[in-house]
């Protein structure tokens, strides 16, 4: 069943709950009311015939059944409208009777108390009867009067009938109304259940658009926010798996080249048809091609075992790590020809010395190789952060091609992938520098230009000291 | 499914049990009350001394119980006065009703016809009272009638002719107001203050329509520090006037 449906169902039987318990409750209050004005109107008509029936007993004296009869009769003349039938008598029988329909009394009463009570006439009317009694000269007489309250009982079925074309009215108008203004509320979550299964048939880019207000529209933009992480997320997910089979193909292609040496040198020493010199020289490959196979392998375990470590960072002053890997390299790279130079800022700051020596040794080898022998310079600039550190080394190489920027920390790309197996590269340098800098929160950045050099910024941020 | 389709119907016969409901109660609950309505019993115990007898001289609440009655008895005699006393007081009110034009016009009435009546009031509490009813036939079929209070043998009310001459035997002269409403209006008014035992009489016209005019007399007089107040009709049309009526 629909929201909607089940909204105008909803008030529509609340509704009618309302509106009958409201109804009952004004019907029979009005109708409670009026009969205790009638009642008090019957009850004072009827103090009245008796009061009269005193005084002019008073005034002139005890009164005969013919005097009696007359003022009774003067009195029901006069007093239509206050009763339908009024009836005096005695135990010997009845002295005056007023009215066409017959007055039931209920039994005698006594003198000096009124009995009011509710009763059915012979002709099915409703009346209602007041009865009591007098002393007159030693001799009880009994007085019972009726009151016609038929009209009253009319006009409460009056009511009722009214009341029921109001309700079945305001239940059709409830349902109508209801129902529309359940499908206007519920149109937005119509719309949200599309976007949904549009999302789910793989139309990630489908949003909703409800921009109202209220908890609907929340629900929408808490939607819209969810789909659009999940979108950024499915896109992560699909560029990991495409990384991850680039790796693989990359692996498999690494091992392969190494493994096609060994096994082709490898059978040619087999043969025992190379000479002396010739072996030696198989053999070196060999040797060669196991240990880029060894280091690709240690490469490899060291990026694995970096991605699942915890690390612990200690105090450090990376103008200290700086000079010290510069004292080191400096005088092999100025046989190279090349101009080490450091502008390092003093401080301390939180990180891992092993693992940031191993990211400025990768990356100053990275310089070295992009001057390709020529000589040149590389700067090594670092600059102290509130939260860590910023390490600046640049070179005046070759530089790196546009296209070939995003994809250089990815594991085995290679910009120049004969120049680098050359070099003895195995294309995983950069994606331990990386993995290096996100394990201290940081990132790494490169800026180049063919032809004139490039610049890696890598930032640390391990905390302050 | 199944259990899904069942919910609905459910659903849908709830609310129209609720429906139904809202649309019977009121009737129901009716019936209720109506089974209880013709078991109930009231019984009232001050049923016998609920009427009373005015015999006390207030001017002014015997003025308003004969405005506000309700039922008239004819009596066979009055309470205090007899019928010759009776007659000498309407007549003498009725000459001082209307001294102003008496030596004008010199009309006499004749004896007025007079009936006691016992008028009963209409407020609970009911109060009762006796009056005298003095009429004088005009023989063109309107009655002048004055109404005396039997316990005081005041004039408490008064209808008739103000201009044309109507009775010309008996030793009662009459004469008729001559003047505009207004000064009719105040020759009552002043009729009251000579009349009456008030303090003060106040005259304010209410309304005028083809009915004529309307003027309300307020009476005022002090009562223990008090001042009481009461209002009394006056209608004038057409030479017809119309005292507390």
């Amino acid at each position: 069943m629909k929201l909607s449906v089940k909204l105008t169902l909803c008030m529509l039987g609340l509704l009618s709950l309302l509106f009958g318990i409201g109804g009952s409750l004004l019907i029979s209050t009005s109708f409670q009311v009026t009969l205790e004005r009638e009642k008090e109107g019957a009850y004072n008509a009827y103090q009245m015939v008796l009061g009269t029936l005193q005084v002019v007993n008073s005034i002139q004296g005890p009164s005969d059944y013919e005097e009696i009869s007359q003022t009774l009769e003067q009195l029901s003349r006069q007093n239509a409208g206050s009763f339908s039938s009024l009836r005096l008598y005695s135990d010997a029988g009845p002295i005056y009777e007023y009215g066409s329909k017959p007055v039931s009394s209920g039994g005698k009463a006594l003198p000096g108390s009124c009995t009011i009570r509710c009763a059915r006439g012979g002709d099915g009317a409703r009346l209602l009867t007041l009865s009591g009694a007098l002393q007159a000269g030693g001799e009880t007489l009994y007085l019972d009067m009726a009151r016609d309250i038929s009209p009253l009982f009319a006009s409460r079925h009056t009511q009722q009938q009214i009341y029921l074309l109001v309700f079945l009215l305001m239940a059709a108008l409830c349902a109508l109304l209801s129902y529309s203004i359940s499908r206007v509320l519920t149109r937005p979550l119509v719309r949200l259940s599309k976007v949904s299964r549009a999302i789910a048939k793989g139309e990630l880019s489908s949003r909703a658009d409800i921009r109202t207000g209220d908890e609907i529209g929340l629900l929408a933009r808490d939607f819209n926010a969810m789909a659009g992480a999940l979108e950024e997320k499915i896109a992560q997910l699909r560029e990991a798996v495409e990384r991850q089979e680039r790796f693989v193909g990359s692996f498999a292609h690494e091992m392969k080249t190494p493994m096609t040496s060994i096994i082709g040198y490898a059978d040619l020493i087999r043969g025992q048809t190379l000479s002396a010199g010739e072996q030696a020289e198989a053999a070196n490959y060999i040797v060669s091609e196991g240990k880029r196979l060894e280091n690709l392998s240690q490469k490899l375990l060291e990026l694995l075992v970096l991605k699942n470590t915890e690390m612990t960072f200690s105090k450090a002053r990376p103008a200290a790590l700086i000079g010290g890997l510069a004292a080191r390299l400096g005088p092999v790279y100025e046989r190279q020809g090349i101009v080490l130079s450091c502008v390092c800022g003093e401080g301390e700051c939180l990180l891992e010395p092993e693992l940031i020596k191993s990211l400025l040794i990768n990356l100053l080898d990275n310089a070295r190789k992009a001057l390709e022998g020529k000589g040149g310079r590389i700067t090594v600039r670092a600059v102290m952060l509130p939260d860590g550190c910023e390490i600046i080394i640049a070179d005046d190489g070759r530089g790196i091609p546009p296209e070939a920027l995003e994809h250089l920390t990815e594991a085995f790309y290679r910009v120049d992938r004969s120049r680098a197996r050359q070099q003895g590269g195995v294309g995983l340098g950069l994606a331990l520098c990386r993995e290096i800098a996100n394990l201290h929160g940081g990132s790494l950045h490169f800026d180049s230009r063919p032809g004139e050099g490039t610049t890696v910024t890598v930032k640390l941020r391990g905390g302050a000291a | 499914m199944k259990r899904m389709k069942i919910s609905n119907i459910l659903a849908v016969l709830c609310t129209l049990l609720l429906v139904a409901a809202g649309a019977c109660l009121p009737q129901v609950v009716s019936r209720l009350l109506d089974r209880r309505l013709w078991r109930e019993t009231t019984k009232r115990e001050d049923a016998y001394v609920s009427l009373l007898l005015s015999q006390t001289p207030d001017l002014f609440r015997t003025l308003e119980l004969f405005r506000t009655q309700r039922s008239e008895i004819l009596l066979s005699e009055g309470y205090r006065m007899t019928e010759q006393e009776v007659k000498n007081a309407a007549a003498g009110a009725l000459t001082e009703f209307l001294t102003p034009a008496l030596q004008e016009d010199g009309a006499v009435y004749v004896h007025p016809k007079v009936t006691p009546v016992l008028l009963t009031g209409g407020e609970a509490p009911a109060l009762s009272g006796v009056f005298w009813r003095c009429v004088w036939e005009d023989g063109v079929g309107e009655d002048e009638v004055l109404w005396l209070d039997d316990e005081s043998g005041k004039m408490v009310a008064y209808e008739g002719y103000l201009r044309q001459p109507t009775f010309v035997e008996s030793e009662y002269l009459i004469a008729y107001a001559v003047g505009t409403p207004e000064d009719a209006a105040r020759q009552v008014a002043e009729f009251c203050r000579r009349y009456y035992p008030v303090d003060d009489v106040q005259l304010a016209l209410e309304k005028t329509d083809v009915d004529g005019e309307r003027y309300s007399l307020v009476l005022s007089k002090d009562s223990d520090g008090r001042t009481e107040t009461c209002s009394v009709p006056l209608g004038l049309r057409d030479g017809w006037i119309s005292f507390n009526f």
